[in-house]
C-alpha cells in the first residue's frame, strides 16, 4: 500500500492567528465554570485568601492567624492577599471572580507573544495558546482567584518582557516581586531566571535571583530559625499520581493526552538536539519539581503546552503508512484533551462547598462563640474559618502547621476511638467545643459504618454530647463540659 | 479420504457449539449472578430504548457504569426465543475460527491449528467464564482475539478496517480493551529490546488503538475515575472480597483451568517462538500473556479474567510445539502410525481438557430456590426490599423484582464494605434485635435463606427466625420481616 504521504517537506498552512481572539476565547472559556458552580465561589482558596484579604484590611500584617490551627505562625503568601484586598475594597466580592479572569486571558495574550517570538511559528504559538487555555491547570487557576492566580501571570509577564532587551530590568523586577507570593513561585522564577540565563545580562539575572532568595529569606528565616525546617506531613495516603492529571482527579492537574502530545513534540524537537537545550531543561525541572509538591503542576502546562503543539504539528506532517489511521490518531489525541477540559468544566458544579455546606457553616458562625474551636476532617478546616469563622484543630494549609501529624494522629484517634475516656481527652487537649460531620464524612472519607469510632460515641453518650444541628447529612455536636 | 481443514474446523464449530448450546439448555437458568444483572440491563434496552444509568433496585438505587454496546447487540436479537441463551453461545463459538486462523498464522500447519481451536474450544477456563451465562466475555474475547489476528497482517486493507472498528467498538464492550492496549505496549517494548521487525503500520495501529482505547474508557468511566482513580483498577470490591478475586490461585485449580497440554506446550511454545524463532506474530501472543502474569503479579487483574485470557493465548502458543511434534512423528518410523496417534492425541485432549470442562460449571442457586422467589414475587408490595448473599444479589432482584442490599457490581455502589458486614451479621447473629435493626437500616421485607447463604456464612438457618410472630416463613427459602 502506498505510503499516505510522499512529501519530504512539512504540510504548508496559511494561517493567519489573531491572538486578541484567542483572548476573547479566553475571556469566555474563565466565565463557564463560574456560572457552572452551584455557589458563587468554589473551592477551598478562593475562602482562605476572601478572609486573609478581610483580615489584612482590618489588622494589617499579622503574625500569628488565629484560626488555622487554632492559631499558627502567618506564612501566607502576602504578595495575593496584599493585591486582593485592594480589589476587593473597589469591587467587592466580584473581584474573586473578575479578577482572575482578566488575568487569564491577559496571560494567554502574552503567552502567545512569547511562543511566537521564541519559535517563529504563528501557527505553533496559536495551537499551545489554545491548549494552554483548555488546560485543567489553568482553568483551576484563572476561573477563581487562588493562591497561583497573580503569580501566574506576573511570572508570563516577566518571561515577555524578559524577551525584550529593553526591558530586561523590569523583568528582574517582575520576577523578584513573585517572592512576595510563595516559595513555589519563587522557584518557578528561580529556575526561569538560570535556564533564560544570557551572558550579556547575567548581572540583572544573579541580581534576581539573589534578591528572591533575600525575599524568602526574610520572610521565612524567623519561622525557620523558630521551628527548624516546616514538619512533613506523612499522612497523605492518596496516590501523587491522582495529584498530577485531572482524568484521574485531580483538582488543578493536567490532561494525560497533554503528555502523550507532548512526548510527540519532544520527539520532534530532539532531532535538532541542541538547538532547544532550553526547552529541556525547563522540562527536566518541572520534573523535579513535580517530586518536591505536586502542585508544580500547574506550571508544567507551560511548558507541556507548546510541546504538546509541536507534536500535533509534527504528527500532522509526518509520513505515516496509513492516512486514515493518522488522521484518526490525530483527532483521539485532539479530542482527549478537550475531554479533559470539557469533563473539568463540567465537574465545576459539583466542587464544594454546597449550598447545604454552606448553610451549615454559617450556622456555626452564628450560634457558636467566637473562641470556639471546632474539629472535623482536615478538608473542611479551610471552611470552618473562612465560612464559619471559628478556630479548627487541622486544615490543608500545611506550611509551619503545629505539630501536623501529631494533630493529624489524634484526631484519627478521636474519629476512631470507641472509648469516651480517650475521646474527651483528646477533645480537651485540643479545647475542642464543637464537631462538625458531613455526609462524606459518613459515607467513607471518615467512617464506612453508622456506629465506627466516634459516631458511637455521639450516639451513645447523650451527657457529653449535644446534637444542634442536623440537616441534609451536615451535624453539628456540641462537646458538653 | 482426506478431510479437508475446513470441514473439519466446521465440524468443530458445530461441535463447540452443540456442546454449548446442550450445557446451556440443561437448565432453564443461568449459571452466574452477573447474567441476571445483565438480562436486566437488556430488558431495560428493549423497554426504554435507552442505556441502562440509574439502577433502582440494585443496592436499593444506584448509578451504573458500564460499556453496554454488548446488550444493546444483544437486544436487536429479542425477536428470537431463548435469544439471551443461544446468541451468547454463537458468539463465543466463533472464537473457533479466531483462533484456528491464528494458529494457522503462526504455524501454517492445519492440523496443528485445528488441535488448537478444538482445545481453546473445550477450554475449561472458557467454558467456566461463558457457558449458559450471558457474558459480555463471549463477544468480547473473539474480538480481542481478531484484533490480534487483524495485527498479524495489518498490511492487508480489510484487516486494516477491522482492526480500526473493533478498536471503536471493545471498549465499549468490555474494560478488557485495556488489556489489549497494554499487551500491545509490551510488545512494542518487548520487539524494541530484542531484533524483531515490526511493520511501521502495525506500530502506527498499535498506537492508535492504545488512545483510542484510553479515551473512550475515560469517558465511560469517567466518575469511576474522579473517584477511585487508579484503584478503579480494583473496582470499588470490599477489603473481604479482594482477596477471593485478585489473590494468588491455587496451582490446582488453575492447572485444572487451563489445563496440562496448553501449560506444558504453551510454555515451550513461548521459548521457542519469543527465545529461538523471534517471529513477530509470536512476539505478540507472547507480548500477551507476560503482561496478564504481570498484572495478576499486580493484582491489577481479576483472577478469572487473568486465568481465562491466559489460558486461550497459551493454548495459541502450544500450536507451536504441536505443529513441532506431529512434524517430528512424519520423519520417524511411527509416520504410518500418525493418523492412530492424532486420534490417540484427541482422546487424550478429551480425557484432560474435554471432560474437565464439563465438571467446570458451578451453579450458583437451585431450581427449588428461585421457583420460591418467583412466587413470592407475585404477593409482595411494590418497592420491597430482600436481603441475600451479595453472589445472588442480581439473582434475587432479577427473580423477584425487588432492591436488593448488595450485590457484585461495586463501581460506585453506596457503601459496598459495610453491606456486606451488615449482611454478614444478618446472617450469622444470634441475636434478634440486632438482626430486625439491619433489616430497619435497609428497609429489608424478606430474608433470602439458600444454599449459597448456608456455604457463605456457615449457617442453615439463623436462630432469630423461630420468632413466628417477627419472621413469616413464605417459602422454605424466603422469610418475611413483620416486625
Amino acid at each position: 500500500m502506498k505510503s499516505a504521504s510522499n512529501k519530504e517537506s512539512p504540510l504548508y498552512m496559511r494561517l493567519s492567528v489573531n491572538p486578541y481572539a484567542i483572548a476573547l476565547l479566553a475571556l469566555i472559556l474563565l466565565v463557564i465554570p463560574a456560572l457552572a458552580s452551584n455557589s458563587f465561589l468554589s473551592g477551598k482558596e478562593p475562602y482562605l485568601i476572601q478572609r486573609l484579604a478581610e483580615d489584612f484590611n482590618e489588622k494589617g500584617i499579622q503574625k500569628t492567624d488565629e484560626l488555622s490551627y487554632s492559631g499558627r505562625v502567618y506564612v501566607y503568601p502576602l504578595g495575593t492577599i496584599f493585591i486582593i484586598s485592594g480589589v476587593e475594597r473597589f469591587l467587592g466580592e466580584k473581584a474573586f471572580i473578575i479578577l482572575p479572569v482578566i488575568l487569564g486571558a491577559l496571560s494567554i495574550f502574552l503567552f502567545y507573544l512569547i511562543i511566537k517570538k521564541e519559535f517563529s511559528n504563528e501557527l505553533l504559538a496559536a495551537i499551545s495558546s489554545v491548549i494552554l487555555l483548555s488546560s485543567p491547570s489553568f482553568i483551576y487557576t484563572f476561573s477563581s482567584i487562588t493562591m497561583f492566580t497573580l503569580p501566574f501571570f506576573l511570572i508570563i509577564l516577566g518571561f515577555y518582557t524578559l524577551q525584550k532587551p529593553g526591558l530586561n530590568p523590569l523583568s528582574c523586577i517582575i520576577f523578584v516581586s513573585t517572592a512576595f507570593f510563595g516559595i513555589q513561585q519563587a522557584v518557578i522564577s528561580v529556575a526561569i531566571l538560570i535556564i533564560m540565563y544570557k551572558k550579556e545580562t547575567r548581572v540583572y539575572h544573579l541580581l534576581s535571583i539573589a534578591a528572591i532568595i533575600a525575599i524568602l529569606a526574610f520572610f521565612y528565616l524567623p519561622s525557620f530559625a523558630q521551628y527548624g525546617f516546616p514538619e512533613i506531613p506523612d499522612f497523605e495516603s492518596r496516590n501523587p499520581l491522582f495529584n498530577l492529571f485531572s482524568d484521574l482527579g485531580s483538582n488543578f492537574g493536567i490532561s494525560l493526552f497533554l503528555v502523550f502530545l507532548a512526548f510527540f513534540g519532544l520527539k520532534r524537537i530532539w532531532k535538532e538536539k541542541y538547538a532547544h537545550l532550553r526547552i529541556y531543561f525547563g522540562l527536566l525541572a518541572v520534573i523535579l519539581l513535580l517530586f518536591i509538591g505536586a502542585s508544580f503542576v500547574i506550571y508544567s502546562a507551560l511548558i507541556l503546552a507548546p510541546l504538546a503543539a509541536a507534536g500535533i504539528l509534527y504528527l500532522w506532517s509526518s509520513n505515516w503508512e496509513s492516512q486514515i489511521i493518522k488522521d484518526l490518531t490525530i483527532l483521539i489525541l485532539i479530542l482527549g484533551l478537550l475531554f479533559s477540559s470539557v469533563s473539568f468544566i463540567n465537574d465545576f458544579k459539583n466542587i464544594e462547598p454546597s449550598e447545604e455546606k454552606i448553610n451549615s457553616l454559617l450556622f456555626i458562625k452564628e450560634n457558636t462563640p467566637k473562641e470556639s474551636v471546632v474539629l472535623s476532617h482536615h478538608s473542611y478546616g479551610i471552611w470552618i474559618n473562612s465560612i464559619a469563622s471559628r478556630k479548627n484543630v487541622i486544615d490543608d494549609y500545611q506550611l509551619y502547621a503545629p505539630e501536623i501529624n501529631q494533630r493529624y494522629q489524634d484526631t484519627q484517634e478521636i474519629f476512631s476511638s470507641r472509648n469516651l475516656e480517650k475521646t474527651k481527652s483528646l477533645l480537651n487537649k485540643y479545647s475542642i467545643n464543637y464537631i462538625y460531620l458531613t455526609k462524606e464524612m459518613k459515607q467513607g472519607t471518615v467512617w464506612q459504618s453508622e456506629e465506627q469510632g466516634l459516631l458511637f460515641v455521639l450516639k451513645f453518650s447523650n451527657q457529653d454530647f449535644t446534637k444542634i444541628y442536623d440537616k441534609e447529612g451536615n451535624e453539628v455536636w456540641k462537646v458538653v463540659r | 479420504m482426506k478431510l479437508r481443514p475446513n470441514f473439519i474446523l466446521a465440524l468443530i464449530i458445530i461441535l463447540t457449539l452443540s456442546f454449548r448450546l446442550y450445557l446451556a439448555f440443561s437448565s432453564q437458568y443461568f449459571d452466574s449472578d452477573t447474567s441476571y444483572f445483565n438480562a436486566r440491563v437488556i430488558n431495560n434496552i428493549i423497554a426504554e430504548k435507552a442505556p441502562f444509568y440509574y439502577d433502582q433496585l440494585s443496592y436499593s438505587g444506584r448509578e451504573i457504569i458500564q460499556p453496554q454496546l454488548f446488550h444493546y447487540l444483544l437486544s436487536l436479537f429479542s425477536f428470537l426465543p431463548y435469544f439471551m441463551k443461544i446468541i451468547p453461545e454463537v458468539f463465543i463459538a466463533s472464537l473457533t475460527i479466531v483462533i484456528y486462523l491464528i494458529a494457522k498464522k503462526i504455524t501454517k500447519d492445519p492440523l496443528a491449528s485445528l488441535i488448537a481451536a478444538l482445545l481453546v474450544s473445550f477450554s475449561p477456563a472458557l467454558i467456566a467464564s461463558t457457558s449458559n451465562q450471558i457474558s459480555v466475555y463471549s463477544l468480547a474475547i473473539p474480538l480481542f482475539y481478531l484484533m490480534i489476528l487483524c495485527l498479524m497482517d495489518i498490511n492487508s486493507d480489510k484487516n486494516l478496517y477491522i482492526f480500526i472498528a473493533i478498536s471503536f467498538l471493545l471498549p465499549l464492550i468490555h474494560p478488557a480493551s485495556f488489556l489489549f492496549a497494554f499487551s500491545m505496549l509490551f510488545y512494542l517494548i518487548l520487539a524494541f529490546s530484542e531484533p524483531i521487525e515490526i511493520e511501521k503500520k502495525a506500530r502506527e495501529s498499535i498506537l492508535f488503538s492504545f488512545f483510542l482505547m484510553l479515551l473512550i474508557n475515560f469517558i465511560i468511566f469517567k466518575k469511576a475515575f474522579l473517584s477511585y482513580g487508579l484503584n478503579i483498577i480494583w473496582q470499588n470490591i470490599p477489603p473481604q472480597l479482594i482477596v477471593e478475586h485478585f489473590g494468588a490461585p491455587s496451582v490446582l485449580n488453575s492447572l485444572y483451568l487451563i489445563g496440562i497440554i496448553p501449560l506444558v506446550l504453551g510454555s515451550l511454545g513461548i521459548f521457542y517462538g519469543y527465545f529461538k524463532q523471534k517471529d513477530k506474530n509470536l512476539a505478540i501472543l507472547t507480548s500477551t500473556v507476560l503482561t496478564i502474569i504481570l498484572l495478576l503479579l499486580l493484582r491489577m487483574i481479576d483472577l478469572p479474567t487473568g486465568l481465562l485470557f491466559f489460558s486461550i493465548s497459551l493454548t495459541l502458543l502450544s500450536s507451536i510445539y504441536i505443529s513441532k511434534i506431529i512434524k517430528y512423528i512424519e520423519i520417524t518410523k511411527i509416520h504410518k502410525l500418525k493418523n492412530a496417534l492424532i486420534i490417540l492425541g484427541i482422546c487424550v485432549i478429551i480425557l484432560i481438557v474435554i471432560i474437565p470442562s464439563f465438571f467446570s460449571k458451578t451453579a450458583i442457586i437451585t431450581p427449588f430456590e428461585i421457583s420460591n422467589l418467583e412466587s413470592i414475587k407475585e404477593s409482595s408490595p411494590e418497592g420491597a426490599t430482600m436481603m441475600a448473599p451479595v453472589s445472588q444479589g442480581n439473582i434475587v432482584t432479577y427473580f423477584t423484582n425487588m432492591k436488593n442490599v448488595a450485590d457484585s457490581n461495586f463501581i460506585l455502589a453506596p457503601n459496598p464494605e459495610q453491606r456486606l458486614k451488615d449482611i454478614k451479621t444478618a446472617y450469622t447473629t444470634i441475636s434478634e434485635s440486632k438482626a430486625l435493626e439491619i433489616f430497619h437500616k435497609y428497609n429489608v421485607q424478606y430474608l433470602f435463606i439458600s444454599k449459597e447463604a448456608e456455604r457463605t456464612y456457615g449457617i442453615k438457618k439463623p436462630a432469630y427466625l423461630e420468632n413466628e410472630i417477627c419472621f413469616k416463613q413464605r417459602k422454605s427459602t424466603v422469610y418475611e420481616i413483620k416486625c
